[in-house]
C-alpha cells in the first residue's frame, strides 16, 4: 500500500518532489564533501608536517649571533630535543632577474637557504627531501603555481646563473600570509651569492614535547638570547597552512547549512498544503479509526523516499568530485593517510542529512494530533479557517483598488503560509548582498587603514638606517612630495607579569601624519605614550589607560597605552610608540608619503627605485593588491555565484510557491471569476502580493547583511588583526542593482507561476 | 418584449471518446427581458450546464449565446468577465463567500470598483440590501460566523447589489428550509417587478410556481415548456406537477 501512496504521491507533484530532492542532494553532497576535505585536510597537514619535522618554536634574528651560547642554552634546557641555525639570506628583488627580466615579485622577503641537516626539510612535490647541485635552483611552490616562475626558467642572482628544477613544499612560509618566501640553494652556491644579500638567522627547536612550547618560549625569553626578530610557534604554523582550504571549508559548511534550511522550508511548505488539501481525508481517516502513526507514515512515504535518494546521490556526487576540492591540498601538502576515514566521514554526513529531514517531517506531522475528526470534515473547504481583519476594510479605505486590497488582505489574513515564502526570500537576498558587501568593502580604500599601513599613498622600505640622513634632506627637498613621514622599526622586550619578559614590534615616529584605523583612543602624543595593535592589546588583555612596561637599552621603562588600532602587518601583533631611541638597532625604516595631485604615482616610484637600490618602493594600493588579490579575486567569485545562486533560488521558490497558491485557492478563484473578475485582476492579486513581500524580504534581507553579516565577517577576520570592520557596501548594487533584480525575478516568477488562473472555469469547482 | 439571452444550438460534451456525456445537445433558447424562467429536469439532466453557458462561465463545443445581441462567446476571457460583472449576478446551491473577507466585504467586493468614488452610497445600498434579505447586523462577521441560510441571502445581496440585468439561479433555495426560502422567492419576486430578468434551476415545484415560464429538461434537450399568468399559486402548482410525471421527471 505505501508503493502505491508514494507513487500517487510523487505523480501529483514532480516539481516539488524534483526541487526536494535536489536540495537534499546538494546539501548531502556540499556535507560530504566538507567531511572529506577536513579529513584530508588535516591528515594531509599533519602527515606533511612530520616529513618536514617541522620546528615547534622558531626564533628570527637579524644581526649577531651568538651560537656557542645558543648551543649550551639548547644542550641544557630540559624540553628541547634538537636544534639548529638555518641561514636565511634576504636578497632584494632588484638584485634578482629571471631569463634576463628584472624579478617584480617584491611584497614578499625574497630569501635563499640551503637544505637543513636535522629538521625543517625543504620537500619536493613527492615529500621526498630535495638536495640541489649547484647550479640549480628549487623556487616557492606559491611561485609556481602563481606564474611568477617555472620549472627551466633561468634566475641570476648577482651574476650567478640557476636553473629552476622544481617547486618546494616549505610548512613555514608557503602562505601568501607569510610574509617570506625562501628559495633551496647548494650551500657552495649560497656562500657566492651571500655578499648581496642581508643574512638572517632562523633559530629552531625541536621539543621532547609539543604541549610544553609555552614553558619553552618563557625559558627562551628569560635567557635574554638573540631575538631580533618575529617568533613563530608549531600552531601558526599549522594554522597558516590549513587557512585557505579551511576557509572554503567554512564556506561550504554556511551553504550547506542554508540549503538544508532552505529544503526545511521547502518541505514545510509543500506539506502544509498538502495537508490543507486534504485536512477532510486525514479526518476521515481518523474517524474510521485508522492511527495517527499510521496517518504520519502515509505522508512520510514520499520524502523518506526523496530523503534517501537525495543523500545516497550527493555521497556519490561528493565522493566522484571531491579530488577536485581536494587538488589544492595534494598540490601544497601531499596526499592524506586518511582516506578510509574520509569516506566514511562523508557516509555519516549524508545519513545525517537524512536523518535530519525525517526527523524534522516527524516533528512538523506532530500537529495532525491536534486535528479532530469532527472538525476536519466540518470546515472541510475552508481549512485554515475564514480570518477578515479587524480594521483592514474594503469598504474603509480609499487608497487601493479593488485588486490591490484583495492582494493585500491575501497577505495579511495568511500570515503563516507566507511567512515561509518570506524567509526563504530574505536568505535568498543575504546571500546575494553578503560576498559582495565583503568585496567592495575589501577594495575600497578605507580598507587599506584595516591594515595598518597608515593612509598614504606610497611606501618604501629601507633595512637598516644607512641611508637615512641623505633621504630625509632629499624627501624635504622633492617639490613632487606633499608629506611623508619616517617610521623607525624595533623590537623591544617587554614585562608580561612581574617576572616574565617577551618581545613586541615597535613603530616609532609621528603616527598623527598618517594615522592608522583607531577602534578605541589615539595615537601616541607623548613620549611615555603607546598604542597597540588590536590583537597585542586582546592577547595581553590591555585596555586604554593601563601601562606597558617596556626595557629600553637596559631600563624598564612605563608607557601609557592610549589608543588601540587595527593591524595585519607582523601576524597582526605590533605597537605604536613616539619616543626616539638612537641606540638599539632598527629591524628596518619606512616611510609613508603623499604626492601632489597631479604626480604619477607609479613613475615617481619607479625613480625611487632607481635612486635607492636597497629599498622596496611600493604603491599601497599594489601591496594591498599583492596581499589580498587572490583572496579577494575568490570572493569576487564567489559573490557572482551567490547571485547567481540566489536569483535561481527566488525564482524557483516563487514558482512553487506561487503555484501552490493557486492550487489552494482554486475555489475562491472560480468563485472570483463568477462574480466577474478578470483574469488580469486575479493576476494582480497575486502579483501585488509577491511584489510587496520581496520588497519587505529584501528590506530585511539587506539589513542583515550588513548587521548580521558584518558583525560574522568581522569575527572571520578579527583573528588575522583586523578589529571593528564597518562594511563599505557598493550602494549602486546593494540599493539598486540588487532590489530591482529580486523584484523582477519574484514578478516574472509569479507571472509564470499564476499562469493557469486562465485554465480555471467557474464551473470547474462550484457546481457540486 | 425584447429578447434579452439567446442561445442557438449549443452543444457541450464532457469526457473524452468512450465516457463521453452530452450535457447539452444542440439547445436553443430565447429568454426575455423581465421574464421569470425556471428551469426543471431530473438530476443529469443538464440544467447547471446550460446555466452556466448562458452567463459565458463555461466553454462550448459548438454554438452561440447573445446577451442583448451582443455574442458572448467571441469576446476575450477579461470582456466576459467585465461584461459578467456589470450585467449578471449568480447566485449558486452552495453560497460562495470568500473566506478572507466578512460578510459585507464580500457583498461589496464585486461592486467597488465601479462606485469608488461613491462609496458610501455603496455601503448604504448592500446595508438595505443585507435588511431586506433579513441579515442585518452581520456586517462585520467572519463567512463561518453565520448560519448557512444566511451566508445564502448574503450571496444573493451580493449577486444584485450592482443592479444587474439578469439574475442567475442554480438552486439558490437548496440548502434552506422553507420558511427562509419563502422569504428568499419573496425577493425574487420584487426584484423581478422592478425590472430584473430572473433565471433559476430548481428541483422544487413550489419554486417555479413563482415564475411565469418553466422550461423542463431531459438528457441535454429541451422538452416542453410552461407559460403562466395570472393562474393562481395552486393551480400552477398542479400544472407542473402533471407535467413532472409526464415526462417522468
Ligand atoms: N465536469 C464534468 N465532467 C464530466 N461530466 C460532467 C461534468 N459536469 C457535468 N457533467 C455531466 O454532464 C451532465 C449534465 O450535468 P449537469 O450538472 O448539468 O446536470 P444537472 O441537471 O444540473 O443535475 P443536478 O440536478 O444533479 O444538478 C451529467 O451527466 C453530468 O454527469
Ligand atoms: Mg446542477
Amino acid at each position: 500500500m505505501l508503493k502505491k501512496i508514494i507513487q500517487n504521491d510523487l505523480k501529483g507533484s514532480k516539481l516539488v518532489s524534483l526541487t526536494t530532492f535536489v536540495f537534499i542532494l546538494f546539501a548531502s553532497f556540499l556535507l560530504s564533501t566538507v567531511a572529506i576535505i577536513a579529513v584530508n585536510l588535516n591528515s594531509s597537514v599533519n602527515l606533511f608536517m612530520e616529513n618536514v619535522k617541522t620546528p615547534h618554536f622558531l626564533q628570527m634574528h637579524m644581526g649577531d649571533f651568538d651560537s656557542e651560547r645558543m648551543r649550551h642554552f639548547a644542550q641544557s634546557n630540559e624540553h628541547v630535543l634538537d636544534y639548529q641555525t638555518m641561514p636565511f639570506l634576504n636578497v632584494d628583488a632588484s638584485d634578482i632577474s629571471v631569463n634576463g627580466e628584472r624579478f617584480t615579485e617584491n611584497s614578499q622577503d625574497n630569501g635563499f637557504s640551503w637544505q637543513s641537516e636535522n629538521f625543517d626539510f625543504l620537500l619536493d612535490l613527492d615529500n621526498k627531501i630535495i638536495y640541489p647541485n649547484e647550479g640549480e635552483i628549487y623556487i616557492p611552490l606559491v611561485y609556481d603555481t602563481n606564474g611568477v616562475l617555472k620549472t627551466g626558467d633561468r634566475m641570476t642572482i648577482s651574476g650567478l646563473d640557476f636553473t629552476v628544477k622544481g617547486a618546494i613544499r616549505d610548512a613555514q612560509m608557503s602562505s601568501m600570509l607569510a610574509s617570506s618566501k625562501r628559495f633551496l640553494i647548494h650551500p657552495s652556491d649560497y656562500e657566492k651569492i651571500r655578499s648581496v644579500g642581508r643574512e638572517e638567522f632562523l633559530i629552531e627547536f625541536l621539543l621532547k614535547d609539543p604541549a610544553s612550547i609555552n614553558l619553552f618560549q618563557g625559558d627562551y625569553a628569560n635567557a635574554n638570547l638573540e631575538s631580533n626578530g618575529p617568533t613563530i610557534t608549531y600552531s601558526i604554523i599549522k594554522l597558516m597552512n590549513s587557512l585557505t582550504d579551511g576557509i572554503i571549508i567554512a564556506i561550504l559548511f554556511l551553504i550547506a547549512f542554508l540549503i538544508i534550511i532552505v529544503s526545511f522550508l521547502l518541505i514545510r511548505l509543500t506539506l502544509t498544503a498538502k495537508i490543507e488539501d486534504e485536512y477532510k481525508t486525514i479526518g476521515v481517516l481518523k474517524a474510521i479509526g485508522m492511527q495517527l502513526s499510521m496517518i504520519k507514515k502515509m505522508y512520510r512515504a514520499k520524502y523518506a523516499l526523496i530523503a534517501s535518494l537525495g543523500s545516497a546521490f550527493g555521497l556519490i556526487l561528493s565522493l566522484v568530485l571531491s579530488g577536485f576540492f581536494l587538488q589544492n591540498i595534494r598540490l601544497f601538502f601531499g596526499e592524506s593517510e586518511h582516506k578510509a576515514l574520509a569516506i566514511i566521514s562523508a557516509v555519516i554526513a549524508s545519513a545525517f542529512i537524512f536523518a535530519v529531514v525525517i526527523l524534522f517531517i516527524t516533528l512538523f506531522l506532530q500537529r495532525l494530533k491536534k486535528l479532530t475528526p469532527a472538525a476536519a470534515i466540518n470546515t472541510g473547504i475552508v481549512s485554515d479557517g475564514a480570518s477578515s481583519l479587524k480594521h483592514f476594510k474594503l469598504r474603509k479605505q480609499n487608497l487601493l483598488s479593488t485588486d490591490l486590497f484583495y492582494g493585500m488582505n491575501l497577505i495579511l489574513t495568511r500570515k503563516k503560509t507566507y511567512f515561509t515564502f518570506v524567509l526563504i526570500l530574505i536568505i535568498a537576498s543575504f546571500v546575494m548582498i553578503l560576498p559582495n558587501n565583503i568585496y567592495s568593502t575589501m577594495a575600497s580604500d578605507k580598507f587599506i587603514s584595516y591594515m595598518g599601513l597608515g593612509n598614504g599613498q606610497a611606501m618604501m622600505i629601507l633595512a637598516g638606517k644607512d641611508s637615512l640622513n641623505d633621504l630625509n634632506s632629499r624627501l624635504e627637498n622633492d617639490p613632487d612630495i606633499e608629506t611623508y613621514a619616517i617610521y623607525d622599526h624595533k623590537s623591544y622586550e617587554f614585562m608580561l607579569d612581574e617576572n616574565a619578559i617577551s618581545k613586541m614590534w615597535v613603530t616609532l615616529g609621528n603616527h598623527h601624519l598618517f594615522p592608522v584605523l583607531y577602534t578605541a583612543g589615539h595615537a601616541p602624543e607623548h613620549d611615555n605614550e603607546i598604542a597597540l595593535s588590536f590583537l597585542n592589546a586582546s592577547s595581553l588583555d590591555k585596555k586604554i589607560g593601563d601601562t606597558l612596561t617596556l626595557i629600553i637599552n637596559q631600563q624598564k621603562t612605563d608607557f601609557v597605552i592610549t589608543g588601540i588600532y587595527s593591524d595585519i602587518t607582523n601576524g597582526g601583533k605590533t605597537a605604536r610608540a613616539t619616543f626616539s631611541d638612537n641606540l638599539s638597532d632598527s629591524l628596518s625604516t619606512s616611510l609613508v608619503m603623499n604626492f601632489r595631485k597631479d604626480i604619477s604615482i607609479d613613475e615617481k616610484l619607479k625613480s625611487f627605485e632607481q635612486a635607492y637600490l636597497n629599498a622596496k618602493v611600493y604603491n599601497i594600493k599594489t601591496y594591498r593588491d599583492a596581499v589580498f588579490g587572490s583572496t579577494m579575486n575568490n570572493i569576487k567569485i564567489s559573490s557572482v555565484i551567490a547571485i547567481i545562486l540566489s536569483v535561481g533560488l527566488t525564482l524557483l521558490i516563487t514558482l512553487l510557491f506561487v503555484n501552490m497558491l493557486v492550487v489552494k485557492d482554486r475555489r475562491n478563484t472560480s468563485i472570483l471569476k463568477s462574480v466577474g473578475f478578470t483574469n488580469k485582476s486575479l493576476h494582480t492579486h497575486y502579483i501585488s502580493g509577491s511584489v510587496l513581500l520581496v520588497i519587505v524580504s529584501m528590506i530585511f534581507g539587506t539589513v542583515l547583511a550588513s548587521t548580521l553579516g558584518q558583525s560574522i565577517t568581522g569575527a572571520f577576520v578579527q583573528a588575522m588583526g583586523v578589529a571593528n570592520l564597518k562594511f563599505n557596501i557598493d550602494k549602486s548594487f546593494v540599493f539598486f542593482i540588487a532590489p530591482i533584480c529580486m523584484v523582477a525575478i519574484v514578478y516574472f516568477g509569479t507571472n509564470l507561476g499564476t499562469r493557469s488562473i486562465q485554465k480555471i472555469k467557474v464551473s470547474d469547482y462550484i457546481r457540486e | 418584449m425584447t429578447t434579452i439571452i439567446e442561445a442557438r444550438n449549443i452543444t457541450k460534451t464532457f469526457g473524452q471518446e468512450k465516457n463521453q456525456t452530452v450535457a447539452l445537445n444542440n439547445v436553443s433558447i430565447a429568454i426575455k427581458a423581465n421574464e421569470f424562467v425556471s428551469v426543471m429536469g431530473p438530476s443529469g439532466s443538464g440544467k447547471s450546464t446550460l446555466l452556466f453557458a448562458l452567463g459565458g462561465m463555461d466553454t462550448l463545443d459548438e454554438g452561440c449565446v447573445y446577451i442583448n445581441g451582443v455574442s458572448l462567446y467571441e469576446m476575450d476571457d477579461n470582456r466576459v468577465a467585465d461584461f459578467r460583472r456589470k450585467n449578471m449576478g449568480f447566485v449558486f446551491q452552495n453560497p460562495t463567500m470568500l473566506p478572507s473577507l466578512d460578510i459585507l466585504d464580500n457583498i461589496m467586493l464585486p461592486s467597488f470598483e465601479d462606485y469608488k468614488n461613491d462609496k458610501s452610497a455603496l455601503t448604504q445600498k448592500a446595508q438595505n440590501l443585507m435588511k431586506l434579505a433579513g441579515i442585518e447586523g452581520t456586517e462585520n462577521r467572519k463567512i463561518t460566523e453565520v448560519s448557512g441560510g444566511q451566508l445564502q441571502r448574503a450571496s444573493i445581496c451580493r449577486a444584485v447589489l450592482h443592479g444587474p440585468e439578469i439574475l442567475f439561479g442554480d438552486e439558490p433555495t437548496g440548502a434552506l428550509n422553507s420558511k427562509s426560502s419563502e422569504e428568499i422567492l419573496d425577493l425574487f419576486e420584487e426584484l423581478n417587478k422592478n425590472g430584473m430578468t430572473i433565471l433559476l434551476v430548481t428541483h422544487d415545484a413550489k419554486v417555479s410556481a413563482r415564475a411565469n415560464r418553466v422550461i423542463f429538461m431531459k438528457d441535454g434537450a429541451l422538452e416542453s415548456e410552461l407559460y403562466f399568468e395570472n393562474e393562481d399559486h395552486q393551480t400552477r402548482l398542479v400544472l407542473i406537477n402533471q407535467k413532472m410525471s409526464d415526462l417522468g421527471i
